[in-house]
């Protein structure tokens, strides 16, 4: 749909990794993020979805969700850019929002920075908090390579994301492989599966 | 404790209107207050004016009908009531204003957001919740900075190759009409390989 996006462009189509103009730093880049508009495609932009983002708040994620959402909560949950994290994954962290159950999760390259046992926890907690049906968005860095770059995930539109490196590099989780995490996402459907290009698979999927 | 504007000139302007060194308030109106630097305060802040903190305050702060700021050097760890809340330092606690609340770029705020109208501008970090209005109805996000949010987005993922890579599988419980295909049997695109035998 590339012509499609130049018209809207009005000519200039980004490439699938650029360097992002406005971005804080200039290691930061953009990439394109089909798994996002599947997942947005779904929604209702009448405010009253229940988001949880499990990257940290800021302008452009809050301009982008707040249409679809009246009530969005994020968690700033990436390990290893700070000491709470460091020290271990804390399900208490995800807390549910009383009488609005989440019904769209957001997990930025948060599932391969987990051990085993925390991405299960994860998974765990979030089927407690969201509702039937709700929706989840997950990253995966599936790079290969002994370290890997913390990043954090901006939306940029609907379909495309920015990435900013935070931190130093640590020592990379034990790798995610795709059937690893259908196995971890049983309580969901995964709907849309894409590997990118960039090194990173997105995945869609919907609560049973 | 409490500094007044006529005596010590505010660094910051954050959360209030900023008044002339020496001016009085207007009859019937409560002049602003500020927390100083150096000033740590344990407890709960209430009053009936403006208040700027650029100190320190772990407690509450409970000013339903007044301007709160936090100045790019206060540091706060209590929940903030106000009628307008602006943010340029760091908050650990629940953010709670009549008309609105404003995250400067220096913000970090780790806590519950909940006003019906929230400025989030560019570099201000925020984990919490966003609460508007539970059916967002009357919320209202103002983001100031060179980006912009786009409309609904239209189908440009489904069924076909994207230009961010291969898609691998098709909608399964498709939203709209569109048949439906397991992940597992999709291809992958350029290398003919099942993806779940990576």
């Amino acid at each position: 749909m590339r012509w499609l996006d130049r018209i809207r462009s009005g000519g200039a189509v980004p490439s699938e990794e650029s360097e992002t103009a406005d971005a804080p730093e200039s290691r930061a880049s953009e990439r394109a993020s089909p798994g996002l508009g599947a997942l947005f495609e779904g929604l209702r932009d009448d405010g009253g979805h229940s988001i949880l983002d499990l990257g940290e708040g800021s302008r452009r994620q809050l301009e982008m969700l707040t249409p679809y959402a009246g009530v969005v909560r994020f968690v700033g949950l990436v390990p290893g850019t700070d000491e709470g994290s460091r020290a271990g994954f804390d399900p208490e962290v995800l807390v549910a929002h009383p009488g609005h159950p989440y019904d769209v999760v957001l997990a930025w390259d948060v599932l391969d920075r987990l051990n085993p046992e925390e991405r299960a926890s994860l998974v765990a907690r979030i089927v407690d908090i969201t509702g039937p049906g709700a929706r989840l968005y997950a990253s995966v860095d599936a790079s290969d390579g002994t370290t890997r770059q913390p990043v954090r995930s901006m939306l940029v539109s609907h379909d495309r994301i920015a990435r900013e490196p935070v931190g130093d590099p640590e020592p990379a989780a034990p790798e995610l492989l795709p059937a690893e995490v259908e196995r971890l996402l049983r309580p969901f459907t995964v709907t849309h599966a894409f590997s990118l290009r960039a090194g990173a698979r997105e995945y869609v999927a919907r609560k049973k | 404790m409490w500094k007044k504007d006529e005596e010590q000139p505010a660094p910051s302007n954050a959360g209030t209107t900023p008044r002339t060194t020496g001016q009085k308030p207007a009859s019937g109106d409560s002049g602003r207050a500020t927390i100083g630097p150096s000033i740590s305060i344990k407890g709960d802040v209430t009053g009936s004016e403006d208040l700027l903190i650029q100190g320190k305050v772990d407690g509450s702060v409970t000013l339903a009908q007044h301007a709160v700021g936090v100045g790019s050097e206060g540091r706060v760890n209590a929940d903030i009531l106000g009628r307008l809340i602006t943010i340029e330092g760091r908050v650990e606690g629940d953010l709670t204003a009549e008309e609105q609340i404003i995250l400067r770029g220096s913000a970090q705020v780790h806590g519950d957001i909940k006003a019906p109208r929230v400025v989030l501008e560019d570099g201000a970090t925020f984990r919490g919740l966003v609460d508007m209005g539970a059916n967002g109805s009357g919320g209202q996000t103002k983001a100031t900075g060179s980006g912009r949010a786009s409309g609904k987005p239209t189908n440009t993922s489904k069924g076909s190759e994207t230009q961010a890579g291969e898609k691998i599988a098709s909608d399964s419980n498709p939203p709209a009409s569109q048949a439906a295909t397991s992940p597992e049997k999709a291809k992958d695109a350029s290398s003919g390989k099942s993806p779940a035998k990576s």
